[in-house]
């Protein structure tokens, strides 16, 4: 009989918490405190808690399976990877395209990266954070010159005033909400924009209940405010920014003054004025925000809207100040490090540029070449191109991945997974994108391997081996090593282990280049960027200037523009989705979890009691909900947290496959899809009669 | 012959040990000789992680692994008793011999009171404590205080009201007292703890009594039990620990560590209550503190005490589930379950990621609840007050079909 304690960081969200694995016998039994860690000092939230149920849960995928007609067919590596290398190499790079996972490490995502350019030579390679903060990425980079969060998570409690935008911190990331009550213990005002009265804003001192999808005319309204009243900081503004004369213009029309924008946005004008005012007087003020304001069409304008804020507010570059952007899964920042993007290399180097396009062809040495040096496509053009009569995209490899529930929308993500010739998928679990494919690879989960993953706040930690892959599994990195070995190219990915892949990594990406696996390795890791002689990185950027040439930030006035489903008479109300604090994302893994599982295990619509009243509707009635495109039938719940005339479905669930539907009614589809914003109707259900 | 209640200097005999073990290497040499000689099948003790301040808990069969568990860690401040529990629970029958702090032997008696643990199976060998910091805590302190690179620190201790910071070639100190009084030092519930020498056990060490040419190199130990001293016996016949009678200047310079710490604990307590409201405010003041909560267990996860399959917070009549805040029954039924048990070893706050005040709550309705009823959680004798109070069916989950049989014994103790 052996235990032992393996610290590891948590799989789930983008905190980061580190935690220790108890391990009996070869096996988890459960989680236990990791105290030394600086970013959650022991403490963890329920996902993390309990995560260790799904590791042996019977349904983990544990040998290679071969689709014969519609029949799955156990295998083994041998001839599954025989069979993919076999299919691979008959295709065109320009047929092929990859999606990797914000959810593997980063040695997998750079694998994975490094064979879709070097061994298929593809420029199609993307990842799901194309679908929370591709917004922040194109946002960020404009204002700032880079596009990360700010700041770190312990400073955030040293703030005097959080502004809580689309985002509801103490259920999604409650580890960094943890920093909130923090800081509010200590006197900082905290104020929450939501459409509905949720946790984070049970512990604010003022609550803006908005309706979605109108963040920008709320944050044109505020900037305006704090300009007439002299609030903004000027010294910030002429020393460290540019274009503020153009912002100046935009804020200050009539439009956004609080009595106007404020009934457009439903809120009392009185709210934007004090808003105004604690923020503008605020000696750190900081903004946290995660999808409410990154799942919209007009993400991008949010995201700038927010970055003019916060340098018309002189609010960058000190502690408990800062644009903090929450990303969604636990490596999203990685996975954007890493390259795993059809528009930039490792390092967010462009694909484009034709330097960096030589220094990785000559690094890596593949004697045929590396992908051209054109922008791919991303995930949401490579499933547009699909519907098209001929296809180009033959052949997809998606690595832990499951766009059928993860994605837009589910009818067209099927359509093309149908279409394609062939389709690999590499997964724990066989999820509902399994059914598609013509073979599905068993990987390891997070306590099966060892690697790296840098979470929200920059920092790039480890996440530790406790048990083996259940039967033939094995980690991401290595089957495609593997794979990559049967195509002929066994001398560009000789990696005896992962710190080799560590260390290539940081070879390649300038803000990883003062990293080796030993320094990292250590309680709480190391901030990027980081330089050669830093020990612990950086965690607060921008502290001297901004990541543009000239060092300035540049203000980007974005006008409000209407959603593009408003409610109307036939669908009265405004439908918004989000996640619940008990499950992460499509539910593969918490849905798996007893513990989870046992507080929500469906789906459900939320709406407001004066609404129920005269829909005569009742907690627990069956309902239809109708949309433009279609409809679903769930269950009601009675809240008094939601705003009148809006409702909310959690999207962890099936429902949230129609939900989807009812959201993305746009053609052709966006490049950052709708989540948060859609007319319907609501109505008991009836049976159809026979 | 060794009796339950004397005093001895003690260390190990084996020369290397005594060196390189904390105070003359008596636990290490302890454990090495139960284990190598089959007296128990595992030792339960703390060891050192990545740096001084992380500390983590190890259950170790092999003797020779031992040795790298020995030293102080003050920021030791994880509970071994729910992990003995469990490895206790998976391999019924061993013998394990654990080394605890005070809140842990506590746990323990609690434990066995509830019938999860058989204290046959336990040898527990206790260790004074004068109280233990977070890690987080204690970096930013060293940092903001110390003035003092974290990274570069060797030691942290505490003693005679001072906190002692060592690099390789200095000392600092600061008073506890102003440490303790700007949010640093010890945690709140270490601060407020009564049980610094845990008698508890079966033997208790420390180096407090020390004094003279012995400083350093020599174990101050109590047997407290029995157990104790039947093991101690065997220990000095196989030649593994050396004892000789304390230095009596020392005795009582240990008696006066302990009634120092135990009235500055109690002052520390009251200064602590004396924030929470009576009466119905303080019901009030519990649920805005609570409203905090996301529910994410980590308070029953951590708390020595919740050991039940079947708890009571997951009944969906009693609490409904999937709602953030949980409804108040949630903290309701914990207090009522635990308080008149809580060992105050404040692993419920520790591990919140809300920072409410549990601990704080809990140890003050037990406090209370002690007043009442007499009852003291975590010393041997008596039974909870909950478990006798409590209805059939909760009993027969804790001690089967005994209720009657058992009330009828106390009736006849007359015991409260």
């Amino acid at each position: 009989m052996t235990f032992t304690q393996i610290t590891t960081t948590c799989p789930y969200c983008s905190t980061g918490c580190s935690l220790n694995l108890m391990v009996e016998d070869g096996k988890v039994i459960g989680t236990a405190p990791y105290y030394r860690s600086p970013v959650n000092e022991g403490r963890l939230c329920q996902k993390g808690t309990f995560c260790h149920q799904f590791i042996s849960n019977p349904d983990r995928l544990k040998k290679p399976l071969i689709r014969k007609g519609d029949i799955f067919y156990e295998s083994d590596w041998d001839a599954a990877l025989n069979l993919i290398s076999q299919k691979f190499s008959s295709y065109k790079p320009e047929e092929m395209a990859v999606l990797t996972s914000a959810r593997c490490s980063n040695e997998d995502n750079y694998i994975a990266m490094k064979f879709a350019r070097g061994v298929l030579k593809t420029r199609h390679i993307d990842h799901c954070a194309r679908l929370c903060h591709s917004a922040t990425m194109v946002g960020l980079s404009l204002a700032f010159g880079c596009n990360a969060m700010t700041n770190s998570i312990p400073d955030i409690s040293e703030s005097d005033c959080i502004l809580c935008l689309g985002s509801n911190t103490l259920e999604q990331h409650p580890l960094i909400g943890r920093q909130i009550i923090k800081a509010r213990s200590k006197g900082a005002h905290v104020i929450s924009a939501d459409p509905r009265f949720t946790p984070t804003t049970v512990q604010s001192d003022l609550f803006i209940q908005f309706y979605s999808g109108s963040d920008v005319l709320l944050l044109n309204s505020i900037m305006g405010e704090i300009i007439r009243n002299g609030w903004e900081d000027e010294s910030f503004i002429s020393e460290r920014t540019s274009h503020y004369e153009s912002l100046k213009k935009v804020v200050l029309q009539k439009r956004y003054k609080p009595e106007i924008a404020g009934e457009l946005c439903g809120v009392a004008p009185d709210l934007i004025k004090r808003t105004a005012e604690w923020i503008g007087t605020a000696e750190r003020c900081t903004v946290l925000y995660a999808m409410g304001i990154t799942q919209q069409t007009i993400g991008v304008d949010n995201v700038k809207s927010i970055a003019n804020l916060m340098m018309l507010t002189g609010n960058i570059g000190r502690p408990g100040t800062g644009v903090n952007a929450l990303r969604g899964q636990n490596n999203v920042q990685g996975a954007c490090d890493t390259g795993c993007l059809p528009n930039f290399y490792p390092g967010y180097q462009p694909v484009t540029d034709g330097t960096a396009h030589r220094r990785l062809s000559k690094l890596w040495g593949f004697p045929d070449g590396i992908c051209e040096p054109r922008e791919g496509y991303d995930i949401n053009t490579m499933f547009e191109h699909l519907r098209s009569s001929s296809p180009l995209i033959k052949s997809m490899y998606l690595i832990g991945e499951n766009p059928v529930v993860s994605e837009p929308n589910p009818t067209i993500i099927i359509e093309g997974l149908k279409k394609l010739d062939f389709l690999v998928v590499q997964d724990i679990f066989f999820t509902e994108t399994c059914q598609y494919a013509d073979i599905v690879l068993p990987a390891a989960c997070f306590a099966e391997k060892d690697g790296t993953q840098t979470n929200t706040e920059r920092r790039v930690q480890r996440i530790r081996k406790a048990v083996l892959a259940p039967g033939e599994a094995k980690p991401d990195h290595e089957i495609i090593t593997a794979l990559a070995g049967k195509m002929g190219y066994a001398e560009q990915f000789n990696y005896p282990g992962v710190k080799e892949i560590f260390t290539e990594i940081c070879s390649v990406i300038t803000q990883y280049q003062g990293m080796t696996w030993e320094n990292i390795d250590k309680p709480g890791g190391i901030y990027w960027p980081c330089k050669e002689t830093e020990k612990t990185g950086t965690p607060i950027l921008y502290a001297e200037q901004f990541a543009h040439p000239d060092g300035k930030g540049v203000f980007y006035p974005v006008e409000w523009k209407e959603p593009s489903d408003l409610p109307d008479k036939r669908f009265p109300f405004r439908l918004t989705t989000g996640r619940l604090i008990w499950h992460w994302q499509s539910g593969t893994m918490t849905r798996r979890c007893k513990n989870l599982n046992d507080e929500v295990n469906e789906g459900y619509l939320e709406i407001n009691p004066e609404d129920a009243k005269r829909l005569k509707i009742h907690t627990e009635d069956l309902i239809t909900v109708s949309f433009r495109k279609g409809s679903l039938v769930c269950k009601a719940r009675i809240v008094h947290d939601i705003k009148k005339g809006t409702a909310f479905i959690p999207l962890h669930f099936i429902q949230r496959v129609s939900a989807n539907l009812a959201l993305n009614s746009s053609e052709p589809l966006p490049h950052m899809s709708e989540y948060k914003v859609a007319a319907i109707s609501i109505k008991k259900y009836q049976e159809a009669r026979a | 012959m060794i009796h339950p209640g004397e005093v001895f200097y003690a260390w190990s005999t084996d020369p290397q040990t005594r060196k390189n073990g904390s105070s003359g290497g008596f636990v290490t040499g302890l454990l090495t000789y139960l284990l190598s000689h089959g007296i128990v099948n595992a030792v339960s003790v703390t060891k050192r992680g990545f740096d001084i301040y992380d500390a983590s808990m190890a259950i170790v069969t092999d003797p020779g692994e031992i040795s790298s568990s020995s030293g102080s860690l003050y920021c030791g401040t994880q509970l071994s008793a729910k992990y003995l529990y469990r490895y206790i629970l998976n391999n019924p029958g061993h013998n394990i011999a654990a080394v605890v702090k005070g809140c842990e032997a506590k746990a323990i008696i609690e434990l066995a009171k509830r019938n999860r643990i058989n204290l046959q199976n336990i040898l527990l060998i206790g260790l004074n404590c004068s109280g233990t910091i977070s890690p987080i805590t204690a970096r930013t302190m060293i940092r903001q205080k110390y003035g003092l690179d974290p990274d570069s620190v060797e030691g942290i201790s505490f003693s005679q009201g001072k906190c002692l910071v060592e690099t390789h070639d200095s000392f600092f100190s600061l008073p506890i007292e102003d440490l303790e009084a700007e949010g640093f030092g010890r945690r709140l519930c270490c601060q407020r703890c009564q049980t610094r020498i845990p008698r508890q056990c079966d033997i208790v060490c420390g180096d407090w009594g020390v004094i003279g040419e012995y400083t350093g190199n020599t174990t101050c130990i109590e047997v407290c039990s029995k157990k104790g001293s039947v093991i101690l016996g065997e220990a000095i016949n196989d030649h593994a620990i050396t004892i000789e009678a304390p230095d009596p200047k020392g005795i009582e310079a240990r008696s006066l560590v302990e009634d120092a710490m135990e009235k500055i604990s109690l002052q520390n307590r009251e200064a602590q209550f004396s924030t929470i409201p009576s009466g119905d405010h303080l019901l009030k003041s519990m649920m805005l503190d609570m409203s905090r909560c996301i529910k994410c267990y980590q308070c029953t996860e951590g708390c020595p005490l919740c050991v039940c399959e079947d708890c009571m917070t997951k009944k969906p009549w009693l609490v409904k589930p999937g709602q953030v805040p949980p409804p108040f029954m949630f903290h309701l039924i914990r207090a009522s379950h635990i308080a008149d048990s809580c060992v105050n070893c404040g692993q419920c706050e520790e591990r919140c990621p809300m920072e409410i005040p549990n601990s704080l709550y809990m140890h003050a309705l037990q406090v209370e609840l002690e007043g009442m009823f007499g009852y003291h959680a975590g010393e041997h004798s008596g039974k909870p007050v909950v478990a006798k109070v409590n209805e059939w069916e909760e009993w027969e989950h804790n001690y089967g079909n005994t209720f009657e049989k058992v009330v009828e014994a106390f009736r006849n103790q007359g015991e409260y």
